[in-house]
């Protein structure tokens, strides 16, 4: 194989991996638009890719925000019970369903949440004096505090991530896109941790649909090797910048990110791209 | 080893293992057998991830955590009916 084209692929994932490390996004948003576009893949070899490029850039960056105490693992594996049951329904209702309707509530979904993000400071919630199932404690770098959190709306929360389950399955993107929102906005989770608890869920759920690509031999092995060396590579980076971010900057970007991703998947939907 | 150590290490080392043997893997793309070396890092990596949920399991069973357990028992059921069902519909 041409040493450019490994070359390249190691370069988007880069930049995927830093995007997705710092946002809790995984990467998928990019990795697809270079592996159908500039790379001239099909969908199911793009797909496959990109979800091992997803478990190289989530598990780089949920290693290291699960040492710093970052990730909620155990909100993590709640979240992803539900996250999963809407995947796999997901996958077996999206022939019925028409895909640019999907792409345009998702973006619709994704605009809501980033003007709430740019507009509104984050809420979070003093937990309990007797301390239940749901209240956590971060330790946020880059004031050097321990903060305590209540993690609130829990089951409206579950309910939702079925939603987003299903959407990102059908869609082919947003994991993390809904979920960072989702727990930041409506479960009061700090944001710091949203994204890294959602480094954590994004490798979880991308395994199950990785695995799948794999055994059914769908995988082109040396995009693939490049694709993850890239995305891991990134990651490392990612995790350094997040380190020296301020959780209202932090917001900040990520409003912005989010009207990005809706502009790509609105023009998706649109038939431009 | 505290509890978000363990997580860390054993993401941490088979991601890097994964990482490492599909270099190698690419590297030796030439040979006939850099194919097979490749499979195996991509199997590897993407089994990280489901490493980290059961050594997560093991350490909430250890630290007696019987809510998250119970969490984290749901999760590995579905997970696998989730695998089970896509490759019944594959």
């Amino acid at each position: 194989m041409d040493p450019l084209i490994i070359v390249a692929l190691m370069a988007v994932g880069i930049g995927a991996g830093i995007i997705g490390a710092i946002f809790g996004l995984g990467g998928g948003i990019i990795f697809m638009p270079f592996l159908t576009i500039a790379f001239g893949l099909g969908a199911i070899e793009a797909t496959a890719i990109s979800l091992i490029g997803i478990v190289a850039s989530s598990v780089g960056a949920a290693s290291i925000y699960v040492r710093r105490g970052m990730s909620n693992v155990r909100l993590g594996l709640l979240m992803e019970i539900t996250t999963t049951i809407g995947a796999v329904v997901g996958a077996f209702i999206a022939a019925y369903l028409s895909n640019w309707m999907l792409l345009c509530i998702f973006s619709a979904v994704l605009i809501y949440s980033s003007l709430h993000m740019m507009f509104h400071g984050e809420r979070i919630s003093e937990p309990p004096d007797v301390e239940d199932n749901m209240s956590f404690t971060y330790y946020d770098e880059n004031e050097g505090l321990d903060k305590r959190y209540e993690v609130e709306n829990v089951r409206g929360g579950l309910a939702l991530c079925t939603v987003a389950g299903a959407v990102s399955s059908m869609t082919g993107v947003g994991g993390g896109a809904i979920k960072v929102p989702l727990m930041n906005l409506f479960m009061h989770v700090p944001i710091k941790v949203a994204s890294a608890t959602s480094s954590y869920m994004i490798g979880i759920t991308a395994f199950s649909g990785a695995i799948i690509y794999f055994l059914n031999g769908f995988v082109l092995l040396d995009y693939a090797a490049g694709m993850a060396i890239g995305a891991y590579i990134g990651s490392l980076i990612g995790t350094k910048i997040s380190r020296n971010l301020k959780s209202a900057s932090m917001r900040k970007y990520l409003a912005i990110v989010l009207i990005v991703i809706a502009i790509l998947e609105l023009s998706k939907a649109g038939g431009l791209i | 080893m505290s509890e978000s150590n363990l997580i860390f290490s054993t993401l941490r080392i088979t991601v890097i293992s994964g990482i490492v043997i599909l270099a190698i893997g690419l590297l030796l793309s030439e040979q006939a057998y850099g194919e097979k070396i490749m499979w195996a890092g991509v199997l590897v990596l993407i089994c990280s991830p489901l490493l980290g949920v059961l050594v997560t399991y093991v350490v909430l069973i250890k630290e007696r955590d019987w809510f998250w357990v119970k969490v984290a028992s749901v999760l590995i059921a579905v997970l696998s009916m989730g695998i089970i069902l896509s490759l019944l519909k594959v």
